[in-house]
């Protein structure tokens, strides 16, 4: 009498897809922002910035910073994810939800979908034009691509969850807006998406190791870029941290659907 | 196959120190339209809620259809749809495409999930906005849908939290009469559970309601006995007040539930013509009566005697 877990995502994922791509805000969010970051700070940046050596090799600024805009789009599904299930709170759906055939399992298995099809658009869409300016294409070695896919699915369910938790324990606008600008700005600049973070200061090199996004560049960078990645710690810190926040989801969102 | 809908034995709820629900009893049959009237934090909405799987009791055993609450879950929510109290719309789509998805939700098949979605956009006003954002609705209007979308499951069990809220006279009207007539050609199939503060509607839907003050449920019948039990006729007597002085209208003959608001006296009576005759001659004794007024009790009279004693 169940419904299997197939029939009971395609709702969710109908909703995810009809929200977050197939209108004129999710059109411009997803498929035209990228362009945007390529063109005007990927050019902007590499018209100050020709080359860029990165361990023991010299690259096109366009083409060291093209996978850190994938990790950048990675990044953006926390703020996303958070801001839909405040709105999905704040509007009762998750009650609506919780009390029908499909579920919380559903919805949460569902946002990590279609929180996955958006990055991939993304980063499609990021490969393409950068193909486009320097001619540089992803490298179809089965062992790298297979890291830059586990890289991309990772890092999408670590920023998931995260926007999941902060969007069940955030009840307030304030406090958003806080978590916005003292999270988000950080993060993005004390990582290795516009730099190597190994010529940086120390006190920024400690930081950025222990961030989530340096992770998911480097990952992605080295695959990218065709080099060997220097140890394999920061894939298996993706993996940690990846599986830690979805215990702390399940868990978040244990205690907020039945009491 | 059971008759009963919904069977609570002694369910209890706690939060902490604080009982919202205790040792409730009670039995809704298929095919019923069972109100539960209180008032705010009386403990309706905690019995919605654990009825519509979203809250565990503390206590006590609670049957679905015949499906325990506790570890079948996944089985009622087969059979229930639930309007909450609070507007629960997808304020992000459009009217139809809300439709679609609770319909989705719910398994309704794509190709029924078309003309139904049709038939409750044209019975409940909505066809007109129909493609518009949620957003563009009124509150009345997205009350509309969120009952429009029961409807379109076609569910064994509608748990309605304050389904007309805010909604117009005529709009509930409509919605009451559409209830009814759905629950009617249903065959008994068709059970639903009302919470509500407004007594008219409780009154011209439901055909059993249960009074809950504190978490007890204090009085539980049909409208019309529930009536009877305050009393046939009230009777409302405008007096002279400056002849109140030594509180004589607390004893009028025969009265009951006596109450006095300006120059004005209410009871309730037995409907004789005898025993009005005495109410009236006494209170002549005291004082000059300016205008009498005679009407049936309303459950708003049930309400007030059951919560306020």
């Amino acid at each position: 009498m169940k419904l299997g877990l197939l029939n009971r995502l395609k709702p969710i994922i109908w909703r995810e897809n009809k929200i977050s791509l197939w209108t004129p805000i999710g059109i411009l969010n997803h498929l035209i922002s990228p362009l945007f970051y390529v063109l005007f700070f990927a050019i902007a940046f590499a018209s100050n910035i020709k080359i860029i050596e990165y361990q023991g090799h010299t690259f096109n600024y366009v083409e060291f910073f093209v996978p850190g805009l994938i990790a950048m789009q990675v990044f953006s599904l926390f703020g996303f994810t958070f801001s839909w299930v405040r709105i999905d709170f704040a509007t009762n759906l998750i009650s609506v939800i919780s009390t029908s055939p499909v579920g919380m399992d559903a919805y949460i298995i569902g946002k990590y979908l279609a929180m996955l099809s958006v990055t991939i658009v993304k980063t499609a869409i990021l490969l393409l034009t950068g193909f486009l300016l320097t001619g540089k294409m992803l490298n179809m070695n089965p062992l790298s691509l297979g890291i830059f896919f586990i890289t991309l699915i990772l890092g999408s369910l670590f920023w998931t969850n995260i926007g999941l938790i902060c969007g069940i324990k955030v009840k307030r606008e304030d406090v958003r807006d806080i978590i916005y600008s003292i999270v988000l700005l950080p993060i993005t600049f004390l990582s290795s998406v516009y730099y190597d973070l190994t010529t940086a200061p120390l006190w920024i090199r400690i930081i950025g190791n222990i961030n989530p996004l340096t992770y998911i560049t480097d990952l992605l960078r080295a695959t990218y870029l065709d080099i060997p990645i220097r140890d394999y710690t920061f894939l298996i810190l993706l993996i940690t941290i990846g599986a830690i926040s979805l215990i702390a989801t399940i868990n978040a969102l244990w205690k907020v659907s039945i009491k | 196959m059971t008759s009963v809908a919904i069977e609570s034995i002694n369910l209890t709820k706690k939060y902490g120190e604080f009982t919202a629900l205790d040792n409730i009893n009670l039995s809704i049959n298929k095919g019923e339209i069972f109100g539960i009237l209180g008032p705010n934090g009386a403990g309706k909405s905690t019995f919605i809620n654990i009825i519509s799987t979203l809250l565990s009791p503390t206590s006590g055993e609670v049957y679905i259809y015949g499906y325990n609450v506790k570890r079948e879950k996944q089985y009622i929510r087969k059979i229930i749809a639930l309007v909450p109290q609070d507007l629960a719309v997808d304020f992000l789509l459009t009217v139809e495409d809300n439709l679609y998805f609770y319909g989705s939700l719910h398994g309704v098949p794509r190709r029924e999930l078309k003309k139904r979605i049709e038939q409750v956009s044209k019975e409940f006003g909505l066809e007109s906005k129909i493609r518009d954002a949620v957003l563009t609705l009124s509150g009345g209007q997205c009350r509309r849908l969120m009952l429009a979308r029961v409807f379109l499951a076609k569910k064994e069990l509608l748990i309605l939290d304050e389904p007309t809220l805010g909604v117009d006279v005529e709009g509930k009207q409509y919605i009451w009469k559409s209830l009814k007539s759905l629950v009617k050609f249903s065959n008994n199939e068709i059970t639903v559970l009302v919470a509500t503060n407004d007594m008219k509607e409780a009154e011209e839907l439901c055909d059993r309601i249960a009074f809950i003050k504190e978490g007890h449920i204090i009085a539980l019948d049909t409208p019309h006995l529930l009536k009877a039990i305050v009393g046939s006729t009230a009777i409302k007597v405008t007096i002279d007040n400056s002849t109140l002085s030594n509180n004589w209208y607390r004893h009028i003959p025969e009265a009951k539930d006596i109450s006095l608001e300006g120059d004005a006296i209410t009871f309730f009576i037995e409907k004789t013509d005898e025993s009005l005759l005495k109410a009236l001659n006494y209170i002549k004794d005291y004082t000059l009566i300016k205008q009498i007024s005679i009407r049936e009790p309303s459950l708003e009279d049930v309400f007030l005697r059951f919560i306020t004693n």
